[in-house]
Protein backbone atom coordinates (compact mmCIF):
# COMPACT_ATOMS: atom_id res chain seq x y z
CA UNK A 1 0.00 0.00 0.00
CA UNK A 2 0.97 3.59 -0.79
CA UNK A 3 0.08 6.55 0.92
CA UNK A 4 -3.48 7.74 0.52
CA UNK A 5 -3.57 10.01 -2.43
CA UNK A 6 -6.45 12.10 -0.60
CA UNK A 7 -3.58 12.62 2.08
CA UNK A 8 -2.00 15.86 2.07
CA UNK A 9 0.73 17.46 4.39
CA UNK A 10 -0.29 20.82 5.46
CA UNK A 11 0.67 24.03 3.96
CA UNK A 12 3.85 25.36 4.45
CA UNK A 13 5.51 21.80 5.11
CA UNK A 14 7.70 19.53 3.17
CA UNK A 15 9.26 15.82 4.17
CA UNK A 16 12.54 14.35 2.75
CA UNK A 17 15.14 11.99 3.25
CA UNK A 18 17.75 13.43 5.59
CA UNK A 19 20.39 11.82 3.45
CA UNK A 20 18.78 13.63 0.19
CA UNK A 21 18.78 16.88 1.64
CA UNK A 22 21.82 19.37 2.51
CA UNK A 23 19.25 22.09 3.97
CA UNK A 24 19.89 20.26 7.58
CA UNK A 25 22.40 18.87 9.17
CA UNK A 26 23.16 16.20 12.26
CA UNK A 27 23.61 19.40 14.39
CA UNK A 28 19.91 20.79 13.56
CA UNK A 29 18.79 17.39 14.95
CA UNK A 30 20.47 17.47 18.14
CA UNK A 31 19.45 20.88 18.75
CA UNK A 32 16.21 19.97 18.34
CA UNK A 33 16.28 17.17 20.33
CA UNK A 34 18.21 18.76 23.16
CA UNK A 35 16.58 21.52 23.10
CA UNK A 36 13.49 20.15 23.01
CA UNK A 37 14.92 17.51 25.87
CA UNK A 38 13.33 14.42 24.42
CA UNK A 39 16.73 12.74 24.41
CA UNK A 40 20.16 13.26 26.57
CA UNK A 41 23.04 14.45 24.36
CA UNK A 42 24.81 10.77 24.17
CA UNK A 43 21.37 9.10 23.39
CA UNK A 44 20.58 12.23 20.64
CA UNK A 45 24.21 11.12 19.22
CA UNK A 46 24.01 7.21 19.06
CA UNK A 47 20.25 7.61 17.50
CA UNK A 48 21.84 9.59 14.40
CA UNK A 49 22.60 7.08 12.33
CA UNK A 50 18.65 5.99 11.99
CA UNK A 51 17.36 9.22 11.05
CA UNK A 52 15.21 8.43 8.34
CA UNK A 53 12.78 11.72 7.38
CA UNK A 54 12.93 15.10 8.58
CA UNK A 55 10.01 17.39 8.06
CA UNK A 56 10.75 21.22 7.16
CA UNK A 57 9.30 24.76 6.98
CA UNK A 58 9.00 26.57 4.01
CA UNK A 59 11.94 28.46 5.59
CA UNK A 60 13.87 25.37 5.84
CA UNK A 61 13.42 25.13 9.56
CA UNK A 62 13.41 21.64 10.71
CA UNK A 63 9.98 20.54 12.59
CA UNK A 64 10.20 17.27 12.83
CA UNK A 65 12.08 14.10 13.18
CA UNK A 66 11.39 10.05 12.21
CA UNK A 67 13.69 7.45 12.72
CA UNK A 68 13.90 3.62 12.31
CA UNK A 69 16.07 0.84 13.84
CA UNK A 70 15.76 -2.64 13.34
CA UNK A 71 15.32 -5.02 16.23
CA UNK A 72 13.74 -8.63 16.70
CA UNK A 73 10.03 -8.30 17.80
CA UNK A 74 10.40 -11.77 20.04
CA UNK A 75 6.63 -12.05 20.45
CA UNK A 76 6.45 -12.18 16.61
CA UNK A 77 10.11 -13.84 15.96
CA UNK A 78 10.03 -11.08 13.29
CA UNK A 79 12.65 -8.43 12.86
CA UNK A 80 11.03 -5.04 12.18
CA UNK A 81 11.63 -1.42 11.33
CA UNK A 82 11.18 0.15 14.85
CA UNK A 83 9.93 3.42 14.11
CA UNK A 84 9.50 6.66 15.73
CA UNK A 85 8.39 10.40 15.09
CA UNK A 86 9.10 13.32 16.76
CA UNK A 87 7.92 16.94 15.80
CA UNK A 88 8.72 20.01 17.50
CA UNK A 89 6.17 21.74 20.30
CA UNK A 90 5.77 24.49 18.00
CA UNK A 91 4.45 22.23 14.70
CA UNK A 92 2.31 20.00 16.66
CA UNK A 93 -0.97 21.22 15.32
CA UNK A 94 0.33 20.30 11.94
CA UNK A 95 -0.21 16.85 10.95
CA UNK A 96 3.61 16.33 10.39
CA UNK A 97 3.60 13.59 12.77
CA UNK A 98 1.45 11.47 10.72
CA UNK A 99 3.17 12.34 7.51
CA UNK A 100 6.58 11.67 8.44
CA UNK A 101 4.39 8.19 9.69
CA UNK A 102 3.03 7.06 6.29
CA UNK A 103 6.07 8.33 4.20
CA UNK A 104 8.18 6.78 6.53
CA UNK A 105 6.21 3.39 6.13
CA UNK A 106 6.12 3.64 2.43
CA UNK A 107 9.81 4.35 1.75
CA UNK A 108 10.84 0.86 3.93
CA UNK A 109 8.48 -0.86 2.01
CA UNK A 110 9.35 0.33 -1.29
CA UNK A 111 13.28 -0.68 -0.40
CA UNK A 112 11.38 -4.02 0.99
CA UNK A 113 9.60 -5.00 -2.00
CA UNK A 114 12.05 -3.79 -4.76
CA UNK A 115 14.81 -6.34 -2.58
CA UNK A 116 16.57 -3.04 -1.94
CA UNK A 117 16.48 -3.98 1.89
CA UNK A 118 14.39 -7.39 2.72
CA UNK A 119 16.21 -7.00 6.77
CA UNK A 120 12.71 -6.25 7.99
CA UNK A 121 9.25 -7.76 7.56
CA UNK A 122 7.16 -4.63 8.23
CA UNK A 123 7.03 -1.44 10.57
CA UNK A 124 6.26 -1.43 14.29
CA UNK A 125 5.56 1.76 16.56
CA UNK A 126 5.71 1.12 20.18
CA UNK A 127 3.00 4.07 21.66
CA UNK A 128 3.96 4.96 24.79
CA UNK A 129 2.03 8.16 25.21
CA UNK A 130 -1.10 7.59 27.11
CA UNK A 131 -3.05 10.65 25.67
CA UNK A 132 -2.05 9.26 21.92
CA UNK A 133 -3.52 5.86 23.01
CA UNK A 134 -6.75 7.69 23.97
CA UNK A 135 -6.57 10.04 21.20
CA UNK A 136 -6.25 7.11 18.61
CA UNK A 137 -7.76 3.68 20.47
CA UNK A 138 -9.09 1.75 16.81
CA UNK A 139 -7.43 -1.28 16.76
CA UNK A 140 -6.51 -0.49 13.43
CA UNK A 141 -5.18 2.65 12.26
CA UNK A 142 -5.84 5.03 10.21
CA UNK A 143 -4.91 6.46 7.91
CA UNK A 144 -1.50 4.45 8.51
CA UNK A 145 -3.37 1.06 8.96
CA UNK A 146 -1.00 -0.04 11.97
CA UNK A 147 -2.35 -3.05 13.76
CA UNK A 148 -2.71 -3.56 17.36
CA UNK A 149 -0.85 -6.61 18.32
CA UNK A 150 -0.35 -6.45 21.78
CA UNK A 151 1.66 -3.96 24.59
CA UNK A 152 5.27 -4.64 25.74
CA UNK A 153 6.52 -5.02 29.62
CA UNK A 154 6.20 -0.89 30.17
CA UNK A 155 2.46 -1.29 28.81
CA UNK A 156 3.17 0.35 25.56
CA UNK A 157 0.92 -0.51 23.02
CA UNK A 158 2.85 -2.34 20.11
CA UNK A 159 1.39 -1.81 16.39
CA UNK A 160 2.68 -3.26 13.33
CA UNK A 161 2.58 -2.64 9.30
CA UNK A 162 3.13 -5.62 7.70
CA UNK A 163 5.34 -5.06 3.88
CA UNK A 164 3.42 -6.80 0.95
CA UNK A 165 5.23 -10.64 1.00
CA UNK A 166 6.41 -10.78 4.59
CA UNK A 167 6.23 -14.10 6.19
CA UNK A 168 4.86 -15.27 9.31
CA UNK A 169 8.11 -17.21 10.81
CA UNK A 170 8.48 -21.07 10.18
CA UNK A 171 6.69 -23.38 12.73
CA UNK A 172 9.50 -25.26 14.43
CA UNK A 173 10.66 -28.77 12.88
CA UNK B 1 -18.25 -30.74 -7.46
CA UNK B 2 -20.07 -27.24 -6.71
CA UNK B 3 -21.02 -26.61 -3.53
CA UNK B 4 -23.33 -23.68 -1.35
CA UNK B 5 -22.46 -22.13 1.60
CA UNK B 6 -25.76 -21.56 3.91
CA UNK B 7 -26.16 -20.12 8.15
CA UNK B 8 -26.64 -23.11 9.64
CA UNK B 9 -29.43 -21.87 11.57
CA UNK B 10 -31.22 -20.62 8.24
CA UNK B 11 -31.34 -24.05 6.50
CA UNK B 12 -32.99 -27.38 6.54
CA UNK B 13 -30.64 -29.75 4.63
CA UNK B 14 -28.94 -30.70 7.41
CA UNK B 15 -29.24 -31.17 11.38
CA UNK B 16 -27.15 -31.12 14.04
CA UNK B 17 -26.71 -35.36 14.00
CA UNK B 18 -25.45 -34.46 10.66
CA UNK B 19 -22.93 -32.06 11.80
CA UNK B 20 -21.91 -34.26 15.08
CA UNK B 21 -21.76 -37.22 12.83
CA UNK B 22 -19.35 -35.67 10.64
CA UNK B 23 -17.06 -34.33 13.07
CA UNK B 24 -17.28 -37.83 14.91
CA UNK B 25 -16.49 -39.73 11.46
CA UNK B 26 -13.69 -37.41 10.60
CA UNK B 27 -11.85 -35.97 13.52
CA UNK B 28 -12.62 -38.75 16.43
CA UNK B 29 -14.34 -35.78 18.47
CA UNK B 30 -15.91 -37.37 21.61
CA UNK B 31 -19.33 -37.13 21.67
CA UNK B 32 -19.15 -34.37 24.74
CA UNK B 33 -17.36 -31.90 22.94
CA UNK B 34 -19.56 -32.20 19.60
CA UNK B 35 -22.80 -31.54 21.66
CA UNK B 36 -20.67 -28.92 23.37
CA UNK B 37 -19.68 -27.30 19.81
CA UNK B 38 -22.65 -27.56 18.53
CA UNK B 39 -24.10 -24.40 19.63
CA UNK B 40 -21.15 -22.48 18.03
CA UNK B 41 -22.04 -23.73 14.28
CA UNK B 42 -22.50 -20.96 12.35
CA UNK B 43 -22.40 -22.26 8.68
CA UNK B 44 -22.04 -25.29 6.74
CA UNK B 45 -21.28 -25.91 3.40
CA UNK B 46 -23.58 -28.77 1.06
CA UNK B 47 -22.53 -30.60 -2.29
CA UNK B 48 -24.95 -30.78 -4.98
CA UNK B 49 -26.52 -33.97 -3.41
CA UNK B 50 -27.16 -31.73 0.16
CA UNK B 51 -23.96 -33.82 1.81
CA UNK B 52 -22.38 -31.82 4.65
CA UNK B 53 -19.14 -31.08 3.33
CA UNK B 54 -17.91 -28.34 5.83
CA UNK B 55 -18.89 -26.66 9.15
CA UNK B 56 -17.60 -23.02 10.43
CA UNK B 57 -18.03 -22.14 13.97
CA UNK B 58 -17.11 -19.19 16.22
CA UNK B 59 -17.03 -19.16 20.26
CA UNK B 60 -16.36 -15.94 22.01
CA UNK B 61 -12.59 -15.73 24.12
CA UNK B 62 -10.36 -13.52 26.03
CA UNK B 63 -7.22 -12.90 24.30
CA UNK B 64 -4.84 -12.16 27.07
CA UNK B 65 -2.31 -10.73 24.96
CA UNK B 66 -4.31 -7.77 23.26
CA UNK B 67 -6.69 -7.69 26.03
CA UNK B 68 -9.28 -7.78 24.00
CA UNK B 69 -12.62 -10.47 23.55
CA UNK B 70 -12.27 -11.80 20.06
CA UNK B 71 -14.74 -14.74 18.01
CA UNK B 72 -12.41 -17.82 17.35
CA UNK B 73 -13.21 -19.16 14.05
CA UNK B 74 -12.85 -22.44 13.42
CA UNK B 75 -13.46 -24.08 9.89
CA UNK B 76 -13.68 -28.33 9.10
CA UNK B 77 -13.80 -29.16 5.66
CA UNK B 78 -13.90 -33.06 4.59
CA UNK B 79 -10.96 -34.29 3.04
CA UNK B 80 -12.50 -34.87 -0.09
CA UNK B 81 -13.06 -31.84 -0.69
CA UNK B 82 -10.03 -29.53 0.53
CA UNK B 83 -8.77 -28.80 -2.91
CA UNK B 84 -12.32 -26.68 -3.29
CA UNK B 85 -11.08 -24.00 -0.50
CA UNK B 86 -13.93 -24.48 0.94
CA UNK B 87 -12.53 -24.00 4.19
CA UNK B 88 -11.80 -20.19 3.28
CA UNK B 89 -15.17 -19.78 2.23
CA UNK B 90 -16.63 -21.05 5.34
CA UNK B 91 -14.21 -18.79 6.83
CA UNK B 92 -14.94 -15.44 4.83
CA UNK B 93 -18.47 -15.80 5.35
CA UNK B 94 -18.17 -16.10 9.29
CA UNK B 95 -16.07 -13.29 9.38
CA UNK B 96 -18.54 -11.28 7.27
CA UNK B 97 -21.55 -12.45 9.63
CA UNK B 98 -19.68 -11.29 12.75
CA UNK B 99 -18.42 -7.92 11.36
CA UNK B 100 -22.16 -7.18 10.04
CA UNK B 101 -23.14 -7.91 13.72
CA UNK B 102 -20.62 -5.71 14.94
CA UNK B 103 -21.02 -2.85 12.65
CA UNK B 104 -24.59 -3.08 12.99
CA UNK B 105 -24.74 -3.14 17.00
CA UNK B 106 -26.48 -6.66 16.97
CA UNK B 107 -23.20 -7.84 18.69
CA UNK B 108 -20.40 -6.10 19.93
CA UNK B 109 -18.53 -8.31 22.30
CA UNK B 110 -16.14 -9.79 20.20
CA UNK B 111 -13.25 -6.90 18.01
CA UNK B 112 -12.71 -9.00 15.73
CA UNK B 113 -11.75 -12.50 14.48
CA UNK B 114 -9.60 -15.16 15.27
CA UNK B 115 -7.90 -18.19 14.19
CA UNK B 116 -5.06 -20.36 15.96
CA UNK B 117 -3.23 -22.34 13.37
CA UNK B 118 -2.88 -25.95 14.69
CA UNK B 119 -1.60 -27.58 11.43
CA UNK B 120 1.93 -27.41 10.92
CA UNK B 121 1.28 -27.99 7.19
CA UNK B 122 -0.84 -24.62 6.99
CA UNK B 123 1.62 -22.73 9.11
CA UNK B 124 4.34 -23.65 6.56
CA UNK B 125 2.87 -23.40 3.38
CA UNK B 126 0.60 -20.29 3.98
CA UNK B 127 3.26 -17.88 6.01
CA UNK B 128 2.08 -14.75 4.18
CA UNK B 129 1.57 -12.65 7.33
CA UNK B 130 -1.28 -11.17 6.18
CA UNK B 131 -3.11 -14.13 4.41
CA UNK B 132 -4.70 -12.44 0.95
CA UNK B 133 -7.53 -14.16 1.17
CA UNK B 134 -8.95 -13.53 4.75
CA UNK B 135 -6.65 -11.01 5.45
CA UNK B 136 -6.22 -12.89 8.91
CA UNK B 137 -2.76 -11.27 10.27
CA UNK B 138 -0.37 -13.08 12.21
CA UNK B 139 -0.15 -11.31 15.99
CA UNK B 140 2.18 -14.68 17.34
CA UNK B 141 1.97 -17.29 18.95
CA UNK B 142 -0.25 -18.87 21.80
CA UNK B 143 0.84 -21.40 24.37
CA UNK B 144 0.59 -24.38 22.39
CA UNK B 145 3.34 -22.99 19.63
CA UNK B 146 0.45 -22.14 16.97
CA UNK B 147 0.19 -19.23 15.00
CA UNK B 148 -2.20 -16.96 15.85
CA UNK B 149 -3.90 -14.78 13.59
CA UNK B 150 -6.46 -11.52 13.62
CA UNK B 151 -8.85 -9.33 11.88
CA UNK B 152 -10.17 -6.47 13.52
CA UNK B 153 -13.83 -5.24 12.61
CA UNK B 154 -13.75 -1.90 11.29
CA UNK B 155 -13.93 0.69 14.48
CA UNK B 156 -13.04 -2.11 16.74
CA UNK B 157 -10.90 -0.49 20.03
CA UNK B 158 -7.66 -1.36 21.58
CA UNK B 159 -7.86 -1.49 25.24
CA UNK B 160 -7.83 1.10 27.41
CA UNK B 161 -4.26 2.32 28.54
Amino acid sequence: MTLDPHWNLDEGYRIELFDEQDIVGEEDLLDLWTREAVLPEIEAKRRLPEVHLVGLTEAGELAGISSARLRRNEQLRMDLWYYRAFVAEEHRRSNVAVTLALRGRDNLQQRFVSGEDPRAAGVCYEVENEGLKRYFPEAEWHPTRFLFIGENPLGAHVRVWYFPGALAPDPPR
Amino acid sequence: MSYRVELFAEQDTVGPADVIELWKRETGMPDDEAARRLHEVLFVALGDDGQLIGVSSAYLLRNEQLRMDLWYCRAYTAPGHRPEAVGVTLMHRARELLEERFTSGADRRGAGTAVEVESEVLQRDFRPAIWPQTGLAFIGKNASGWHVRVRYFPGALAPDP
